[in-house]
């Protein structure tokens, strides 16, 4: 677990009280956030704080406007976000839904996860892919540990702190070399930060690494399982390793063979494309 | 697939020609002719009508000098000259007036408005989707679609991922169809023949394709061959074509004129012949009659030169152009001719006639552009 922001416990307690609420437990800590379990009228909720800096509040503010705007069972629930000041700091809160369920990480961590639950889990996500895509979104992260289970099988995307909004100007400095997004699961646009390649098509190459995956059990572009060899060789756009192209060929998941191409040009174009390849039909 | 008439000065007999009958569709012309005598000519094709894809091309990238009839239409006004053109409010309204003479003429489909770009970069295709859409927001519901109309700097595509990056940006749009324009600096009636650009130009058309975008090649020669094998659905050309290409002074030219020779077009050397040209090789036994005769205006050009009446035959030139093309882009689409196997066909014809040491008429008339174009091939 990220060591994250420092412990905020105290903080937390104080706005529980506030709102009438009890404190559970801290369930974890990200780059930026940390996350506590609190328990209001019998239902539990997720609640993250973060203390704010000038360069993170637009980015908290896209989060909360993103999910604001999206209605779907495979993306994460954010029921308030707001600024709060306590003495002469800034804090951003937000109350989320709670998925008691754990990551996929974990899941992958413990052992291989079936076939089937993957590919109901690539279904799921594309499908919210096309529900972000009709309201000009990128997630831009999509990870195992940002990939949350509601129940044993009902997966949710969380962490919408880089969501990259098509419409609205972009947070990112084009002079970096690196555009937003964790470089082992980015796709080579977001790793040369070539920000007018950035669409939903970014997402469906984070969704189908991850799913490869968990398929093949290595990193689909390095069968070698050398994280470092795999970021250089999405970044030089190299072609999917012979060994991982045949393993998800022979594993019935081509779909995604096509979702890793290096050019989003080359991908599947539309969700429904990318759903229908998934699902075999 | 099918071959488009890409309308240009006094075209129109062309479009009721029997014997071009196979064109499937017109991409007209607001620098030849006003809206009304627009109007007049499709009503007067009647039935021909209905079996036409018509596509209205609002031409934005005409050069500042003599507009033509452009002023005449909704979507050029005063105001061009001292427009912002990089205000997307600007373009928007064109839209509404492109919308608005779309319906008014009853066109299929119109191509999005698309200028000229300094840089033909990431920002400007951005811009190129951008109107697209606001166009295709406004035809939604309406029996016309939208085209989006990508000008595409064609030595630029010598740089590897250049095509692909243009592809990957183009097919963000959930309009299918692609109206691409390649522009470059080249002299009149003469090929490309930069084989890395030409490969470019290739894997552009391919990956859109590919992405399930319905590519219209504007513009196209005797290239169309090319552009075919790459897989382009559709190309357009007019009988102009066979004296030049896209560039951005093309309009700069006299439409028409007393320097204006006839050209025969040769389906075996894939070139233009001047008629001293075609005589020569008639002489030498390196032009087959027979074979070119299977175009009815070549028989009629045959008859007109063996007749040696000095009968001026740049109408049949014309005609023969817009035949070989359309003819051509039948066969190749529907698998009937192989143009590897063409152009190494052509590229052995050519060096017969370097080894019997003949001099075409026309210097750069040596088939060079046959072996870039065949280069062009194995690097896609």
């Amino acid at each position: 677990m990220s060591p994250g922001p420092r412990d905020l416990a105290d903080f937390a307690r104080v706005l529980c009280q506030q709102r009438n609420c009890s404190l559970i437990r801290e369930l974890g800590a990200g780059a930026h956030k940390r996350a506590y379990l609190i328990e209001k009228d019998g239902a539990q909720f997720a609640l993250k704080i973060a203390p704010i800096t000038a360069s993170l509040k637009p980015r908290f503010e896209r989060e909360a406007a993103a999910l604001t705007g999206c209605a779907h069972p495979a993306v994460a629930q954010l029921h308030e976000a707001y600024a709060v000041t306590s003495g002469n700091e800034e804090f951003w809160v937000s109350i989320e839904e709670y998925l008691p369920g754990g990551t996929l990480a974990e899941r992958f961590a413990v052992g291989r996860v079936g076939h089937s639950l993957i590919r109901s889990i690539g279904l799921s996500l594309a499908d919210a892919l096309d529900h972000l895509r009709d309201r000009n979104l990128v997630h831009r992260d999509i990870k195992p540990a940002n990939i949350l289970f509601r129940t044993s099988d009902a997966v949710v995307l969380t962490d919408f702190g880089i969501v990259r909004m098509l419409d609205a100007p972009s947070l990112t400095q084009d002079f970096l070399p690196q555009g937003p997004g964790t470089p082992l699961y980015a796709s080579a646009e977001q790793l040369l930060n070539e920000k007018e390649l950035i669409d939903w098509r970014t997402d469906q190459f984070c969704l189908a690494t991850v799913l490869a995956q968990g398929i093949l059990g290595w990193h689909p572009f390095a069968p070698e399982n050398d994280p470092m060899l795999a970021i250089a060789r999405v970044a030089k756009r190299q072609p999917l390793p012979a060994k991982s192209r045949n393993g998800l060929i022979e594993s019935e998941f081509s779909a995604l063979v096509k979702a890793l191409a290096s050019w989003p040009a080359q991908r599947h174009r539309f969700p429904k494309d990318f759903k229908a390849a998934l699902s075999g039909k | 697939m099918s071959s488009y008439h890409q309308m240009g000065h006094d075209s129109w007999n062309l479009v009721t020609e029997a014997a071009l009958s196979s064109f499937g569709g017109l991409v007209l012309s607001p620098v030849n002719d006003s809206p009304g005598q627009v109007s007049e000519k499709l009503a007067i094709l009647g039935p021909r009508r209905d079996h036409l894809d018509i596509i209205l091309d609002p031409q934005f990238y005409k050069p500042k000098s003599d507009r033509g009839s452009l002023t005449d239409w909704l979507h050029i006004d005063n105001n061009f000259d001292t427009a912002d053109l990089a205000n997307m409010g600007w373009w928007t309204e064109r839209c509404h007036r492109l919308a608005e003479q779309g319906e008014q003429l009853g066109v299929n489909a119109i191509a999005s408005p698309a200028a000229i770009p300094r840089a033909f970069d990431a920002a400007y295709y951005d811009w190129v989707i951008e109107c697209a859409e606001a166009l295709q927001s406004l035809l939604d519901g309406q029996k016309t679609s939208a085209l989006i109309t990508a000008l595409v700097h064609v030595p630029e595509l010598a740089q590897q991922g250049t095509a692909d990056r243009i592809a990957s940006i183009l097919t963000r749009s959930r309009i299918s169809r692609v109206y691409l324009v390649f522009v470059d600096e080249g002299a009149p009636r003469t090929q490309r023949t930069d084989s890395e650009a030409l490969a470019g130009a290739m894997s552009l058309i391919r990956t859109l394709e590919s992405a399930g975008s319905r590519v219209l090649l504007a513009f196209s020669g005797l290239d169309m061959l090319i552009w075919k094998f790459a897989g382009a659905t559709d190309v357009a050309t007019g009988k102009f074509f066979n004296l030049r290409r896209f560039v951005p002074g093309r309009w700069d030219d006299p439409a028409e004129g007393g320097r204006v020779l006839p050209y025969w077009t040769d389906n075996d050397f894939i070139a233009w012949f001047r008629e001293e040209d075609v005589r020569l090789l008639l002489r030498l036994g390196l032009l087959d009659r027979k074979r070119a005769s299977a175009n009815p205006y070549s028989r009629e050009i045959l008859a007109l030169l063996d007749g040696r009446s000095g009968e001026p035959w740049l109408r049949l030139g014309w005609r023969q152009y817009m035949y070989w093309f359309a003819q051509r882009e039948a066969e190749i689409g529907t698998g009937n001719v192989d143009v590897r196997d063409m152009l190494e066909h052509t590229d052995q014809l050519w060096l017969d006639l370097e080894k019997r040491r003949v001099r075409l008429f026309e210097r750069p008339n040596n088939g060079e552009w046959i072996r870039a174009w065949l280069n062009a091939l194995l690097l896609l």
